[in-house]
C-alpha cells in the first residue's frame, strides 16, 4: 500500500478514526440499524481484519433473531 | 493466525455486546452463539463490496426518503455520506455496505432528533482565574471602612445591591427592576429606512424650477387612486378657487415620454375633478327632506365607488397573482367603473343651481337621464340611476301616501302639489274650493313632470277622503286590506340582466298607476255609493226636473194656474212668499214626498215697478234646499239656469192661458167681420206658436238632455265627473232653450211675440166688455187707465217686462219701461174703433217677428250644428213654406 503521507501522529490518527466512527454511528442511527457505538466499533474492527460485511450482517441478524427478546426487553431469558 | 485470533477475540466481544448477558450464567447459549458467529464469518462465498453500488444505493435511498416526504432524513444522510466520502479509508465502502444491510425500515423509524443525543455534551468551560477574580475580587475597599451602625436601613441595602448588580443606567428612580425600557427600543434597520426615504418622492427638494423628479409607475398608480378617493396627493394639485384638479408637472416617468404621460394623467385628472366637485357638493347641507334624501343617495354611491378604488389598491398592495403595474390599465378600469358615477356628477352639476327653486328638479332630471340611458343601452348607468331615483322617490311619496290614505296635509309643505286653500270654506263647496292644486309659473303644476298624469287622481283621492271624513263615515275598516305595492327598481324594471324592453316612462307609469289604484279605488267607491244611496243624487235630480222643468205636466200646470189666478186677482200681496211657498208645497206634494216638498221655498223679489203680471213672473223664484254633499255636485251657479228655464216655461204657459181665455164665442160676438177674422187668425196663430214652443222646450230640449245626463251620471266615477256632467247638462239646457247670450236677439223676439199675446188678450177683453169693473178685468188694464202719459207701443218695453232679472243691463230701463208698458196697454183701452187697427198692427208684428225668429234660428242652427233649432225653425216656418196668404 503506497504511503499517502508521512506517518501522521498517533493523536491525529486516533482523532480521524474517532471522527469516522462518529459519522458512521450517525449514519447507522439514521438508517435505524440499532447498533450502538460499542457494537459499531467492534464491527469496524472485524471488517478491518478481513471479515466480510455481508457475512457479518447475517451473523448479527441471526444472533438478534435468536436472542432478540433479551435485546428488546433487557430480561434474562435463560432457557434459550 | 494472529488474524484469526484477533477475529475470534473481536467476535467474542461483539457477541457479548449484542447478547448482553453474562457468558458464565448461560454457557450453552453463549456457545451456540459463538458457533453461529464463527460459521458465518468463515464463509467465503461473498463477493467483494462494490463501492459504486454502495454509493448508488445511498443515492437511491436518499431519493426514496425525499419521495416519502422525509426530507429531514434525506438531508441528514446526504450530509454525512458526503462527509464520509471525503475521508480516505480502505474499508469505508465495507462499513457503508454493512450499515446498509443492517438498516431496518429507516423511513418509519428513524428520528433525526436522535442525532442530537449522540453528541457528547460539551465539557464545561474551564475555569480560569480571570473569571474567578471578576466574581470575587481580591480586595474590597469597603471592608476597611468604619461601620455605620445605625444609619443604614434594609431598604438602602437592597437599593445598593441592585445598583451594583445592574450596571450603569441613565435614571436611578426606576422602581420596577424587572422591566428594562431599553428592551422596548427596537434597533432600526438603517437599510430599510433609507429605502423608505427614497421612495417618498415628494420630499425631494428641488434646486430650481425646471428640474423634474422621477417617479415610478407604481407610485403614480397610488397617487391616482388617492386623488380619486378625494384625498390629498402630490401628483395632482387641488385648486380650490376653480374647484378643479390639475396635474403637477414636476413629476415625470423615467420610462415614458412626458407628453404621453401628461395626457394620460390629464384624463385621470378630469375624472378626478368631476368627483371632487361632487364631494364638495355633498358637504353642503340642505334643509329640504327631498334634497337630503338625494344627497344621502349620492353619498352612498360615492362610498361604493371608494370601495371599488380600495379594491383596486388591494390588487396592487397584496397581489394574489403576479400583476403588472400599468397606469394605462388602471385608467381603463377606472374609466369603465366610473361611468355611472360620472353621469351622476354631471347631473348634479347641471341641476345644482336649480335645486333651491325647484326642489324636485333632481327627480325630473334623473327620470330623463334614465330614459336616455335606456335608449343608448347603457345598462350599468341605467341600473345605477334607476336605483338612485327610486330611493329619492320614496321620500317624495310620503306626503302623497299620507294624503291618499287619510286626506291630511303636512303644515307648510311646499313641495307637495296639493294645498289647502281655504280651510274654513263651507262644506257645500268642499270639493271644489277647499283644496287646490299648487301651480307655479305658467300655470304648470308644481310637481315632477312624470307624476302629472296621475296628479288628478291623487288629488281626488285625498278630497274623497276629506269628504268622507266630513260625512262622518271615515274610520276603521275603510282602509284597504291589500299591502301597498313596492315602488323600486326591482319591481318596476325587473331583475333580469337584460335591459327592459318597454320604455322606462311607460313602466313607471304603469307601476305608479297600480300603486295609486290600491288607494284610490276604495275611497272613491265608498263615496260614490254613499252619494247615490244616502243622499239620493238621482232622486234630487228627479225633483229638480219636476220642479223646474215640468216633468209632471199636470202638476206644473196646476202650479202655473194657481200663480196666474193669484196674479189676476190683482191683490197687492199676490206674490207674498210665504203664501206662495205654501201654495207650491201643496201642489208639489203628490210628486215629491211630503218631507221633500217641505224643502221647497219660493221667494219673490220686490220690484220697484208697480205690479205688471208678466214681470211678476220673472220675479218669482223657486228654491229647493239641497243637502251639502249634493251641493258639491249641483252647484249654486246651476240653480239660476234652472230658474230661467222654469220662468220661460211659465211664460209660455201664461200666454196660452191668457189667449185661451179669449174664447171663440167672444170673438164671434164681435160685429166687425174683419176684426172678427183677424181675431180668429191671431188667436189661432198665437196658440199654435206657444204650443210649438212648449213642446220644443219639454221634449226636444229637456227630455233628451236629461236622459243623457242621467245615463252619464250613473256611470260617473267620482265627484269631479259628476259635477262636470251636471254643468254640461245645465249649459246645454240653457243653450238649447235659447237662453244663452248669443241667442239673445232671438229670445227677445220670442218674448215679443209672447207679449203680443198679452196685448191681444188684454185688448180683446177690454174691447169685448168695456163696462167690466176693475175687479174682474185684468190688473194690467186698470193700471193702464190710471196712467196719463201716452206713448206708442214699443217692443222694447214689453220685452223688458217679461225677461227675468238675470239680464242685468235691462234693469236700468225698468222704470221708464213700466210707464211705457202702462201706456202701451192703456192706449188700447179707450178707442174701440182703433181695435181693428190694433189687431192689424198685432198681426203685422207677428208676421214680422216670426220670420225673423225662424230665419235667425235657421242660420244659428246651421252655424253651430244644432239640429234642434233647425227643427224648431222648420216647425214655425210652415206658413212661409206654404206661402203666406193674408186675410182680409
Amino acid at each position: 500500500m503506497p504511503a499517502a503521507a508521512p506517518a501522521p501522529s498517533q493523536d491525529v490518527k486516533r482523532k480521524a478514526a474517532r471522527e469516522v466512527i462518529d459519522i458512521l454511528h450517525e449514519i447507522a442511527t439514521l438508517l435505524n440499524t440499532r447498533l450502538d457505538r460499542q457494537q459499531l466499533s467492534y464491527c469496524v474492527s472485524l471488517i478491518e481484519n478481513g471479515a466480510n460485511p455481508e457475512a457479518l450482517a447475517n451473523v448479527i441478524r441471526q444472533l438478534r433473531e435468536e436472542y432478540a427478546v433479551e435485546y428488546v426487553s433487557g430480561e434474562d431469558v435463560g432457557a434459550r | 493466525m494472529a488474524q484469526n485470533a484477533r477475529l475470534a477475540a473481536l467476535t467474542d466481544e461483539l457477541i457479548h455486546s449484542i447478547l448482553k448477558f453474562d457468558p458464565h450464567t448461560n454457557k450453552q447459549a453463549y456457545k451456540h452463539a459463538k458457533d453461529i458467529a464463527s460459521k458465518g464469518l468463515r464463509a467465503h462465498q461473498y463477493a467483494r463490496t462494490n463501492q459504486f453500488d454502495v454509493q448508488s444505493s445511498f443515492t437511491g435511498l436518499e431519493e426514496k426518503f425525499r419521495v416519502l416526504n422525509r426530507d429531514d432524513l434525506a438531508d441528514a444522510l446526504d450530509v454525512r455520506v458526503k462527509e464520509i466520502n471525503q475521508r480516505r479509508g480502505k474499508w469505508i465502502p465495507e462499513f457503508l455496505s454493512l450499515l446498509l444491510q443492517l438498516s431496518d425500515r429507516p423511513t418509519e423509524n428513524s428520528d433525526v432528533g436522535a442525532l442530537e443525543l449522540l453528541r457528547p455534551p460539551s465539557p464545561p468551560p474551564e475555569l480560569t482565574w480571570k473569571q474567578i477574580l471578576e466574581e470575587d475580587p481580591y480586595s474590597d475597599e469597603e471592608i476597611w471602612k468604619d461601620i455605620d451602625y445605625g444609619g443604614e436601613s434594609s431598604e438602602d441595602e437592597f437599593f445598593k445591591k441592585k445598583q451594583k448588580g445592574k450596571g450603569t443606567r441613565a435614571t436611578s428612580v426606576e422602581e420596577d427592576d424587572t422591566y428594562d425600557p431599553e428592551a422596548c427600543v427596537v434597533l432600526v434597520d438603517v437599510e430599510v429606512m433609507k429605502e423608505l426615504e427614497e421612495s417618498q418622492f415628494w420630499t425631494y427638494e428641488l434646486r430650481d424650477e425646471e428640474e423634474k423628479v422621477e417617479i415610478t409607475e407604481l407610485q403614480a398608480v397610488r397617487e391616482t387612486l388617492f386623488m380619486l378617493a378625494g384625498l390629498q396627493s402630490s401628483l395632482y394639485l387641488n385648486d380650490k378657487q376653480s374647484n378643479s384638479i390639475r396635474v403637477n408637472h414636476k413629476y415625470v416617468f423615467g420610462h415614458a415620454m412626458q407628453k404621453t404621460a401628461d395626457h394620460l394623467l390629464a384624463q385621470l385628472a378630469d375624472i378626478g375633478r368631476a368627483l371632487y366637485r361632487l364631494r364638495q357638493w355633498i358637504k353642503r347641507p340642505s334643509s329640504l327632506p327631498l334634497v337630503q334624501t338625494f344627497e344621502a343617495a349620492v353619498q352612498k354611491r360615492l362610498d361604493e365607488y371608494d370601495r371599488m378604488l380600495a379594491n383596486l389598491q388591494h390588487l396592487y398592495l397584496v397581489p394574489k397573482a403576479p400583476i403588472s403595474v400599468s397606469l394605462l390599465e388602471l385608467h381603463d378600469q377606472i374609466r369603465t367603473g366610473s361611468r355611472p358615477i360620472l353621469r351622476l356628477a354631471q347631473l348634479v352639476e347641471d341641476i345644482e343651481p336649480q335645486l333651491l327653486v325647484n326642489p324636485f328638479v333632481h327627480l325630473e332630471t334623473l327620470f330623463d337621464q334614465i330614459s336616455l340611458a335606456q335608449m343608448t343601452l347603457e345598462k350599468d348607468v341605467f341600473d345605477f340611476l334607476s336605483c338612485v331615483f327610486f330611493e329619492c322617490l320614496q321620500t317624495y311619496l310620503k306626503p302623497i301616501r299620507r294624503w291618499m290614505e287619510s286626506g291630511e296635509l303636512g303644515l307648510n309643505d311646499e313641495t307637495f302639489f296639493v294645498f289647502e286653500n281655504d280651510s274654513s270654506s263651507e262644506v257645500s263647496s268642499l270639493w271644489h274650493d277647499r283644496f287646490v292644486l299648487r301651480r307655479g309659473q305658467e300655470n304648470a303644476l308644481r310637481s315632477p313632470t312624470f307624476l302629472q298624469p296621475a296628479a288628478h287622481k291623487i288629488f281626488n283621492t285625498g278630497k274623497s277622503l276629506v269628504f268622507l271624513k266630513e260625512l262622518g263615515i271615515y274610520g276603521a275598516g275603510l282602509n284597504s286590506s291589500e299591502p301597498e305595492p313596492r315602488l323600486d327598481h326591482e319591481t318596476v324594471c325587473g331583475i333580469s340582466s337584460e335591459m327592459p324592453l318597454s320604455p322606462f316612462p311607460e313602466l313607471f307609469q304603469a307601476a305608479f298607476q297600480t300603486w295609486i289604484s290600491t288607494k284610490y279605488s276604495f275611497a272613491s267607491t265608498v263615496l260614490r255609493e254613499h252619494l247615490f244611496s244616502e243622499c239620493g243624487l238621482m232622486r234630487v235630480l228627479g225633483h229638480f226636473k219636476t220642479l223646474y222643468l215640468s216633468a209632471n205636466g199636470s202638476i206644473f200646470q196646476d202650479f202655473a194656474d194657481a200663480i196666474f189666478k193669484r196674479m189676476d186677482e190683482g191683490q197687492r200681496g199676490w206674490n207674498d212668499r210665504f203664501l206662495l211657498t205654501e201654495l207650491a208645497r201643496g201642489i208639489f206634494t203628490p210628486a215629491l214626498n211630503r218631507t221633500h216638498a217641505d224643502k221647497i221655498v219660493v221667494r219673490s223679489v220686490r220690484s220697484k215697478a208697480r205690479n205688471q203680471f208678466v214681470k211678476g213672473l220673472g220675479n218669482v223664484y223657486i228654491d229647493y234646499a239641497l243637502p251639502w254633499p249634493i251641493m258639491n255636485i249641483i252647484q249654486r251657479s246651476a240653480i239660476p239656469i234652472y230658474q230661467q228655464i222654469s220662468t220661460f216655461l211659465l211664460q209660455t204657459y201664461r200666454i196660452k192661458y191668457l189667449v185661451q181665455r179669449v174664447s171663440p164665442r167672444s170673438i164671434q160676438a164681435i160685429g166687425n167681420t174683419r176684426l172678427r177674422q183677424l181675431s180668429y187668425r191671431l188667436r189661432q196663430r198665437l196658440i199654435w206658436f206657444t204650443d210649438i214652443l212648449r213642446s220644443y222646450l219639454s221634449e226636444a230640449v229637456i227630455d233628451l238632455s236629461t236622459e243623457d245626463m242621467i245615463v252619464a251620471m250613473k256611470k260617473a266615477d267620482d265627484i269631479d265627473e259628476m259635477a262636470s256632467i251636471h254643468m254640461k247638462y245645465v249649459a246645454r239646457l240653457q243653450d238649447q232653450a235659447l237662453l244663452s247670450e248669443n241667442l239673445k236677439p232671438i229670445h227677445k223676439a220670442i218674448i215679443q211675440i209672447l207679449d203680443l199675446g198679452v196685448t191681444f188678450a188684454v185688448a180683446h177683453s177690454s174691447r169685448a166688455m168695456p163696462t167690466r169693473t176693475s175687479a174682474t178685468r185684468p190688473a194690467l188694464s186698470s193700471r193702464a187707465v190710471s196712467s196719463s202719459k201716452t206713448s206708442k207701443f214699443s217692443k222694447s218695453s214689453r220685452r223688458k217686462s217679461v225677461i227675468p232679472a238675470i239680464v242685468e243691463d235691462d234693469s236700468s230701463d225698468s222704470d221708464s219701461d213700466d210707464e211705457e208698458a202702462d201706456e202701451g196697454a192703456g192706449s188700447k183701452a179707450p178707442a174701440a174703433s182703433s181695435s181693428e187697427e190694433s189687431v192689424e198692427v198685432l198681426e203685422k208684428e207677428f208676421g214680422r217677428l216670426l220670420p225673423f225668429v225662424t230665419a235667425g234660428l235657421k242660420s244659428v242652427g246651421r252655424v253651430s250644428a244644432e239640429p234642434a233649432w233647425e227643427m224648431l225653425a222648420e216647425r214655425w216656418g210652415w206658413e212661409e213654406r206654404k206661402g203666406a196668404r193674408s186675410f182680409g
